[in-house]
């Protein structure tokens, strides 16, 4: 965990001193009436104080020890999923619920795992119209419609 | 006298026949939830708490308590027959519930585990009900300075209780103060850590936050791996176990129940803690340590009776101070303020129907928890069956439909994927989500007391120390702290006492 926790203790450390500076833009305030910036300020000096342990062990700990062995791991799946997620939050305003989220499903059912395409079409509609009959047509939650309205194309249904 | 009208009233409350339905889709879904692998009860919590805002508070409280129960039951059956904990709390039930259903006794095991976790839940309830209402009579006299100091111990304790390293803990502490201040400050009106993004003004949602480091990074750690869900084939008979099975685990059930009530209560303690020192101390009792592991049914009673007790008495500081002890309970408290509602003591004076019509509506839980899981078991096991690539597809579906639908804004759905690779990162680092939550939830309490606290004392922080319960709560607060250091106070992480017990 050497390398991990040196780098995982820097960004937290990076954040504490961004967040302590934002504080004090914000306003301290004083002792018997603090400012809006007070509590902020105390949580990131916290955050890197308690950050500091954890950078000073990885920094100065023994380094022969032997690295454990790692579990394989499947890192490929996980980037891709981080990618597919990345980029449906981005397209989703544009392409709305019911095509957007199919998409996303048919990326996690072919580009994520190895499913047939028939089953992966058919998987991702079930999911979709699902959800979409369940959460937009019933519960009424008014999931994001995007540039085509699919609610027109669906009328018959309300 | 008046605690037996406030039982009636909460019976008045949570007999109506809306209210029995809520509590029946609780208990069902968190049955479920616990049968699943890959999402928990707090991914499960999150998830559903949209759907509980166009219900009355009532019943979307009993509701999610169900859900939180009703996955502690659920969580047993995966650890008995696929040997894959639902949920982190049944992980020990696989030691002995797996090599039990081997030796083909999974009914005697399941079987004991539903009535275990009833008895448990029972006992449970009943303790609820006489810490809660006189410690909630008790917190009304409390002033910022207690609440101050009861909070930062609630959260030391926490970090104390957790399984990694506490320095990491208590960053997680840190980091979730410092988001917990993102928004509108209450008192001043200023904006804070908005960089310009109006639905930040409100601060960082706990629907999505959760969603984000509870759902979807699991999602994410769980597609790294192959999930094996081979279930044991058996034939699964005689649920009701024997005369013989009882003489056997009754002393059990009756020390998880007491273990598992206490250890719930205390903060960053609940099921999980509560099923491991159950099984220690089975282990310890017992006239034949060296069969535990082999398929002894106290090894299956124990900690199932203490995981439900525990997750029942995490509801006494909920309720009886407002304080949330662990991140569902925290989810708790939200959904409790997102209702209008003010936890702790004042909802027992403010509204006495939620108070006593969620405690009251466990006692019927745990029955319908019992009745429906014995006939149903079969179901679950084909619910097992379903495979993690059809599941995790819905996991992603719910929680985007879960995150959007709180404000109708693709920002929430964009900070709970943001918050899903934050968790995912935590998990990576070994840095526990728990602390961040509860620090998260608890973050403007803190703030607002520690203020109110400074202003009454002109800037002295004296106030805390002239005061007997917060200078013990700090006290302890320092001793947890720094005593890691001193041998006798050494912290003990879940893992080295597993590694114990299975020694």
């Amino acid at each position: 965990m050497g390398r991990s926790d040196q780098i995982s203790s820097i960004v937290l450390i990076i954040v504490a001193i961004v967040v302590c500076f934002s504080s004090i833009r914000i306003g301290l305030g004083t002792f018997d009436t603090p400012g809006s910036g007070f509590l902020p300020f105390f949580a990131a000096v916290f955050l890197g104080l308690t950050s500091l342990p954890t950078l000073i062990k990885a920094t100065l700990g023994k380094k022969s020890e032997i690295a454990a062995p790692q579990e394989r791991v499947n890192s490929r799946k996980v980037i891709k999923a981080f990618i597919g997620l990345i980029l449906y939050v981005s397209f989703l305003p544009l392409l709305g619920y019911p095509i957007g989220t199919f998409l996303l499903m048919l990326f996690f059912f072919k580009g994520v795992e190895t499913m047939k395409w028939r089953w992966a079409v058919l998987t991702g509609i079930l999911i979709v119209l699902g959800s979409y009959l369940i959460f937009d047509v019933w519960l009424q939650c008014m999931l994001p419609v995007g540039l085509v309205d699919i609610r027109k194309l669906t009328q018959w249904i309300y | 006298m008046d605690l037996l009208n406030s039982v009636l009233l909460g019976f008045q409350v949570c007999l109506q026949p809306i209210n029995l339905m809520y509590c029946f889709i609780g208990t069902i879904l968190g049955t479920l939830i616990g049968v699943l692998p890959g999402i928990g009860p707090l991914g499960a919590i999150a998830l559903l708490l949209p759907s509980t805002f166009k219900i009355p508070p009532v019943s979307g409280m009993i509701m999610i308590a169900g859900i939180y129960y009703g996955a502690m039951y659920g969580g047993s059956t995966t650890s008995i027959l696929v040997n894959i904990p639902g949920e982190t709390a049944s992980v020990v039930t696989c030691l002995d519930g797996y090599q039990m259903a081997r030796k083909g006794r999974a009914g005697p095991a399941l079987g004991m585990a539903a009535f275990g976790s009833f008895i448990g839940g029972t006992l449970s309830v009943i303790g609820l009900m006489l810490i809660a209402y006189p410690l909630a009579q008790l917190a009304l006299k409390f002033g910022p300075p207690e609440y101050f100091s009861l909070v930062c111990l609630g959260l030391i304790i926490t970090t104390y209780l957790g399984r990694g390293s506490m320095s990491k803990a208590l960053a997680m502490v840190g980091l979730g103060l410092v988001l917990s201040s993102v928004g509108i400050d209450i008192i001043s009106g200023q904006c804070r850590f908005t960089f310009g993004i109006v639905e930040l003004r409100d601060g960082v949602d706990i629907v999505p936050l959760t969603m984000g480091l509870f759902g979807i990074s699991e999602v994410l750690m769980n597609l790294e791996g192959i999930m094996k869900q081979e279930i044991f084939q058996t034939k699964i008979k005689n649920l009701f176990p024997t005369l013989q099975d009882w003489a056997d685990s009754i002393w059990a059930i009756l020390r998880g129940s007491v273990i598992g009530f206490f250890l719930g209560v205390l903060p960053g303690g609940g099921a999980v803690i509560s099923s491991f020192v159950s099984y220690a101390v089975e282990k310890k009792v017992s006239k034949h340590p060296e069969k535990f592991g082999t398929g002894v049914i106290e090894g299956v009673a124990g900690p199932e009776t203490a995981n439900n007790a525990g997750a029942t008495g995490a509801f006494v500081p909920l309720f009886g101070l407002g304080i949330p002890c662990n991140p569902v309970t925290a989810i708790l408290l939200a959904a409790l303020m997102i209702h209008g509602l003010q936890p702790g003591p004042l909802l027992l004076k403010q509204n006495p129907d939620v108070f006593w019509g969620v405690i009251t509506s466990m006692y019927l839980g745990n029955i319908m928890l019992v009745i429906l899981n014995l006939p149903l078991i079969g179901m679950w096991v084909q619910i097992v069956k379903i495979p993690y690539r059809i599941l995790f597809p819905l996991i992603v579906v719910f929680c985007v439909v879960g995150a959007y639908s709180i404000n109708n804004s693709i920002v929430d759905v964009g900070i709970m994927v943001f918050f899903g690779i934050v968790g995912y990162m935590m998990k990576k680092f070994k840095y526990e989500g728990a602390p961040l939550v509860l620090a998260y939830v608890l973050g403007p309490m803190i703030e607002k007391n520690l203020r109110q606290s400074l202003i009454i004392s002109d800037g002295s922080f004296l106030i805390f120390l002239t005061r007997p319960l917060s200078a013990s709560a700090l006290l302890i607060c320092l001793v947890l702290l720094f005593g890691s250091y001193i041998p006798f106070f050494r912290r003990r992480k879940i893992t080295e006492v597993l590694e114990k017990v299975n020694d």
